[in-house]
């Protein structure tokens, strides 16, 4: 059963997901379902020479960068709006 | 032409190199594609089709479908198609260019292997081999259901907006025009002096809208926004975390329906070259007129749609303050043309106008 459903999006706006969080989901760490976004949206995590990208996710409802060590179920609440925000050069 | 063969989901791609005399073989490597800006070109490629003025554009990958090279014939690839609806042969269409980037890494491992001389030409080919079953990815956790975008394609005319307006750059055929006005180049020239050694940039925002004469599809600049909370250097800029957080709001705030469009930076090559003898700085091939791998990694991660743009604002004693455009094109950053708008009342002014304007025809 769904327990609730967050949105998450890109910092240009360009793409965004749903996720329906489970019961079973609650348990999960919110790194867990970034993970999954980002590969959805086809965001890297590493750039060609396999270095690794920082990303942020932003907890709108709290103004907060939420821990990717955080329990969903304890993070996050229904109709949340979650933004991620690469740290990233231009050269 | 291409058939039902699917290349970007359970195939290897691999690039063979040869050298100059396209006859000897240096080696296979294969090679890791991104596939998405080739989808993000043939959902866009769907939208200019179109005559709505709403567009939707899904996310995610699409299917790359082989097309066989006429000679070599299969495995062999001389591209692949990207169907997004529709008959498969009547879909974009990617050449082998789509994997040079790719095939210049493979280069320089064949360098490092000593397989290749540094500085050596080489040709290459593509061609693909089937997997025993497909790449296997982390499971997934959450059932994650992308979003499509909704475009809202403004109702404007390119002829009225062609009135005084200047191309910058070149206009290649297909590239969709991208109006910008002087102004805001002024004001990335302004920022740049400002900051000046440091890089300095900020996102560009607009609307695309489709032109009341013929439906095509065009992109219209209306402002930028300088980024603030960056970690600048003379040779780079970090947009940072509280960067998006900061310009997400000030879009927002500006109540305009704008889409970021994309993004600007700056080059100060100056700078680079202060301490350089003077008549070195002058035939310096560090121009700024280029887009590094950062830059690339940077477009392709925030602004991977196809219509997304990318301005650099280069300060160079070679070539003075210029306007280099690069945005998508079949799959590919390229450099690009762009019309300023009101180029002609910004001449007079200190800093130059854009470099390379000429009149529109």
């Amino acid at each position: 059963m769904v327990a609730m459903n967050v949105q998450v999006r890109d910092v240009s706006g360009q793409k965004s997901a749903r996720v329906p969080v489970g019961d079973r989901d609650l348990d999960l760490t919110v790194g867990q379902m970034l993970e999954d976004v980002m590969d959805d949206l086809d965001l890297p995590g590493a750039d060609s020479n396999g270095r690794p990208l920082v990303w942020e996710a932003r907890l709108e409802r709290e103004g907060r960068n939420l821990h990717v060590a955080e329990r969903v179920g304890d993070a996050l609440a229904d109709q949340d709006q979650v933004m991620l925000q690469p740290s990233i050069d231009a050269g | 032409m291409s058939d039902p063969t699917i290349i970007n989901h359970d195939h290897t791609v691999i690039v063979e190199v040869y050298r100059q005399d396209a006859t000897t073989l240096v080696g296979q490597v294969p090679i890791d594609v991104d596939w998405l800006p080739a989808a993000e070109c043939a959902r866009f490629e769907a939208v200019r089709r179109s005559t709505e003025g709403a567009a939707v554009l899904g996310s995610g990958s699409l299917d790359a479908h082989a097309v066989w090279h006429e000679t070599l014939e299969k495995p062999y690839v001389s591209g692949f198609r990207v169907p997004v609806d529709g008959d498969v042969n009547d879909a974009p269409l990617f050449g082998l260019d789509y994997f040079k980037t790719q095939a210049h890494k493979a280069g320089s491992k064949l360098v490092e292997s000593g397989d290749l001389q540094e500085g050596e030409s080489f040709s290459y080919l593509v061609y693909v081999q089937a997997r025993a079953s497909e790449k296997p990815r982390a499971g997934r956790r959450f059932a994650v259901e992308s979003d499509t975008q909704t475009l809202a394609l403004r109702g404007a005319s390119r002829v009225e907006l062609d009135d005084g307006a200047a191309l910058c750059g070149e206009h290649a055929e297909g590239d969709v025009p991208v109006y910008v006005p002087q102004r805001v180049l002024d004001e990335t020239a302004d920022a740049l002096q400002r900051a000046g050694t440091d890089e300095t940039g900020g996102v560009l925002v607009g609307h695309l809208c489709r032109d009341a004469d013929d439906g095509g599809v065009f992109g219209h600049v209306t402002d930028q926004v300088p980024a603030p909370h960056t970690e600048a250097s003379t040779t780079k800029l970090t947009f940072t975390p509280q960067t998006w957080t900061a310009l997400d709001g000030i879009v927002r705030m500006r109540g305009e329906g704008e889409l970021m469009l994309g993004w600007w930076h700056t080059h100060p090559a100056r700078a680079w070259c202060s301490q350089c003898p003077i008549e070195s700085r002058m035939k310096c091939p560090r121009s700024g007129e280029f887009f590094s791998e950062d830059d690339a990694l940077l477009h392709r991660t925030v602004f991977s749609r196809a219509y997304s743009l990318a301005l650099v604002v280069s300060d160079s004693y070679a070539d003075g303050l210029t306007y280099p455009m690069f945005g998508w094109r079949r799959g590919r950053i390229e450099r690009r043309g762009f019309h300023v708008i009101g180029a002609a009342s910004s001449a007079e002014r200190s800093t130059q106008p854009a470099s390379g304007v000429a009149q529109h025809a």
